[in-house]
C-alpha cells in the first residue's frame, strides 16, 4: 500500500492523501533529518512524501493588505524579499546559519512547533494566520490556535500546512531580540518579537510575544492593553513597571540551556529595552 | 522505505542512483559515487563540513534526504576542483596557512567560493557572517579569514 504513495506530489490535496495514508512531509528536512537519523538505521520508519513539486506551497504573493507565505519559503528567501516584514525578516535571520537558512522552510519552523522557534513569536507578533490544506477542506486558523503544545499542532492527519498570511498594513515599528551563546547555530534561551503602531508621538497599538519562556510562544495582552493610547513619553517613564508584569507573564523553565531565574530576568530586560527603544524620538 | 530512482546533475554530468528516498545526500555522495572530499563532521548541520551547492546554493549535505534533490545540481568540492575560482582559493589558504587538520576545508572553501560568486569585495565582516556555520578547531579562523580576504584580492575576473 505504501509503496503507492507519490514520492512528489504536484498538488496539496495529493500530499496531504500521502500523510493521512502514514507518510511523513519533507520541506528542508532540516529538523526531520536529524529526528530522523537514529530511526533510519532500523528501517522502521515510515515514508516520506516531498513537498517541493506542490506549486501552491511556494512563494510570496502580495494579497489586499496582506501577504500570503507560501509554506516552502525558505528563510533566506524571507530574509532577502523586499515585502517581508521588517520584523519576520529580523526573525529569520537569526535562524541557524546561511547555509542551514537555505534549507530550512517557514512552514517547516512552524509545525515542528518548538517553543524556541526563531520565526513564531513574530508570527504571533504580526497576528499571523495559516492556511491548512486537507484532502477535501481548506481552512484558516489565527497562528496561537495552530500551535497547541511543544512539538504538537491542530493539523488533522490530512492536513499539511499550505502559507501563512500576514497584514501588510499594520505595524510601523518593530523590536526583536533573540538571546543565545552565540549568533549562529544556538537556540533561543529568551527572544522577544514587538510590533507597534505610533501615531503623533501615541502608541495606538502594540503586540508583545516572548519566545522560549513558555510551552509557546506567550502573547502579553494585558501589558498591550496597558500600553495602547499612551503617549512614547509617558510609556517610557513606566518602562520598568510594565518590564516587571512582563516577568510575572511569562512561564520560563530550568533546562540544558537556560534557567528559569535567567530567563526571567532578561525577558524583563528585554522588554524594558524595547520600550525605551520604540518611545526614542525618530529623525 | 522502497528503493526509487533518483536523477540529478552531479558536477555537471547527469546521474541516476537507485535508492530509498530517505538516504543522506551525504552518503550517496561518499559510498555510492565515492566522492569522499565531502566531510562529515557532526551529521546535525552544525558544523559545515558536508556542505555542498545545491542549485548554487550553499546547503548541509548531511540534513539533506536523497529524494529531495531530484531534477536538481549538486556541485561538491571535487567539481568545483575543475573551476580557476578553486585554484585561486586553494592558493590563497595555502598562503594564508588557513589549513592544519583540513577536515573543515572542503567546506570552508565551499562557503568562501558562494560568497565570492555574490560578492565581489566582501569585509571581514561579511566573510565572518558567511562562515558562521562553518567550525574549525585548529586555525582559530583568523587565517581563513585572511585566505578569503587575500582570494578576493586575487581573484580577477576568474568568478
Amino acid at each position: 500500500m505504501v509503496s503507492q504513495l507519490p514520492l512528489h506530489p504536484c498538488t496539496g490535496r495529493e500530499a496531504a492523501a500521502a500523510k493521512a495514508a502514514g507518510a511523513v512531509p519533507y520541506a528542508g528536512g532540516t529538523d526531520l533529518m536529524v529526528r530522523r537519523a537514529a530511526a533510519r538505521r532500523t528501517g522502521q520508519e515510515p515514508p516520506l512524501v516531498f513537498l517541493d513539486r506542490v506549486a501552491t506551497f511556494r512563494g510570496i504573493t502580495a494579497l489586499d493588505g496582506a501577504l500570503r507565505i507560501g509554506s516552502l519559503t525558505t528563510m533566506a528567501e524571507l530574509c532577502s524579499h523586499p515585502a517581508t516584514p521588517g520584523l519576520l525578516g529580523a526573525a529569520c535571520a537569526t535562524v541557524g546559519s546561511p547555509a542551514l537558512r537555505n534549507a530550512a522552510t517557514i512552514g517547516g519552523n512552524i509545525c515542528t512547533a518548538s517553543p524556541a522557534g526563531d520565526s513564531l513569536p513574530a508570527l504571533y507578533a504580526l497576528d499571523a494566520e495559516v492556511e491548512l490544506c486537507g484532502v477535501d477542506t481548506n481552512r484558516r486558523l489565527p497562528i496561537d490556535r495552530l500551535i497547541i503544545a511543544p512539538g504538537q499542532t491542530a493539523l488533522k492527519p490530512d492536513e499539511l500546512l499550505a502559507a501563512i498570511i500576514v497584514s501588510t498594513d499594520t505595524a510601523d515599528r518593530f523590536y526583536y531580540r533573540k538571546v543565545s551563546p552565540r549568533l549562529a547555530n544556538a537556540l533561543a534561551k529568551v527572544s522577544l518579537a514587538v510590533a507597534a503602531t505610533v501615531h503623533d508621538q501615541v502608541l495606538l497599538e502594540m503586540r508583545i510575544a516572548f519566545g522560549a519562556v513558555g510551552p509557546t510562544v506567550i502573547r502579553c495582552s494585558e501589558i498591550e492593553r496597558q500600553c495602547r493610547n499612551r503617549s512614547l513619553a509617558d510609556l517610557a517613564q513606566s518602562a520598568r513597571r510594565l518590564a516587571d508584569l512582563a516577568a510575572e507573564t511569562i512561564r520560563p523553565i530550568d533546562d540544558l540551556r537556560s534557567s528559569a531565574a535567567y530567563r526571567r530576568t532578561v525577558a524583563g530586560n528585554l522588554l524594558e529595552t524595547c520600550l525605551h527603544s520604540l518611545c526614542a524620538p525618530t529623525t | 522505505m522502497n528503493s526509487h530512482l533518483i536523477s540529478f546533475q552531479l558536477n555537471t554530468m547527469p546521474v541516476s542512483v537507485e535508492t530509498t528516498p530517505d538516504a543522506r545526500l551525504i552518503d550517496v555522495l561518499r559510498e555510492h559515487f565515492r566522492l569522499t572530499g565531502t566531510k562529515e563532521g557532526c551529521g546535525e548541520g552544525e558544523c559545515g563540513a558536508c556542505m555542498i551547492l545545491l542549485d548554487d546554493r550553499p546547503t548541509l549535505s548531511c540534513l539533506v534526504a536523497i529524494g529531495a534533490i531530484d531534477g536538481k545540481r549538486v556541485i561538491t568540492i571535487e567539481g568545483l576542483r575543475e573551476t580557476p575560482g578553486f585554484a585561486i582559493l586553494a592558493q590563497a589558504f595555502n598562503d594564508a596557512g588557513a589549513v592544519q587538520c583540513g577536515y573543515c576545508t572542503p567546506g570552508m572553501i565551499m562557503i568562501a567560493y558562494a560568497l565570492l560568486r555574490d560578492q565581489r569585495d566582501p569585509d571581514e565582516s561579511s566573510i565572518r557572517r558567511a562562515m558562521a556555520g562553518n567550525l574549525c578547531r585548529c586555525t582559530g579562523y583568523a587565517m581563513i579569514v585572511e585566505a578569503i580576504r587575500l582570494a578576493a584580492t586575487r581573484r580577477g575576473q576568474s568568478w
